[in-house]
């Protein structure tokens, strides 16, 4: 992983307005132990992580 | 003879407030991975009405969208400022916070949207920002 390493998150529909995210995405709640769960895009590409 | 004028159904902005609430209002209790609040349907009533009878028509619209808590957040992204109201529909307040991505700068305060000074403060804030975004 480096700087330019991509991090993948999933996101609700509903957090989602065309197109637009909410930038509640980058703000983790305590049902993430106030960190950011984020798929490491160097081991897992986009699809995977949203197919997980 | 004589024609009828055609009558042209009115677009609907694709970020109309009311259209996107009306969405939200399908949200069912557990929404978000099992948590969260949905909305309640007064709550929402009540900004749909309030919104569309005191925001300006000639400032840009907010994106739409629900909080964990049945809240309801609005979003500008007008460079260099975001912009979010995180409102209580419940009580009727709001957290109003502005970022400058410029200058790393930001504040926050409450308003009451019950009081028309609350949404004065938004629509002197959104103005400001959109002034100097362009």
């Amino acid at each position: 992983m480096n700087s330019g390493t991509l991090l993948h998150r999933q996101v609700n529909p509903s957090w989602v307005q065309q197109g637009r995210v909410t930038s509640q995405v980058f703000k983790p709640t305590p049902k993430d132990n106030h960190r950011l769960s984020v798929y490491d895009g160097d081991q897992v590409t986009a699809l995977q992580a949203w197919l997980h | 003879m004589t024609t009828e004028p055609f009558l042209r159904p009115r677009p609907v902005d694709p970020l109309d407030v009311p259209a996107r609430l009306d969405e939200l209002r399908l949200l069912k209790d557990g929404w978000f991975e099992g948590h969260g609040s949905a909305p309640t349907a007064t709550g929402i009533d009540w900004l749909s009405d309030r919104f569309t009878r005191t925001y300006p028509e000639d400032l840009p619209l907010p994106f739409v969208y629900p909080t964990p808590d049945g809240g309801i957040r609005l979003e500008w992204s007008l460079e260099p400022h975001d912009i979010t109201l995180d409102i209580d529909l419940a009580k009727h307040t709001a957290s109003l916070h502005e970022l400058n991505l410029a200058s790393d700068e930001d504040q926050e305060e409450k308003l009451n949207l019950d009081e028309p000074a609350g949404w004065g403060r938004l629509i002197e804030q959104i103005q400001k920002a959109t002034e100097g975004s362009s």
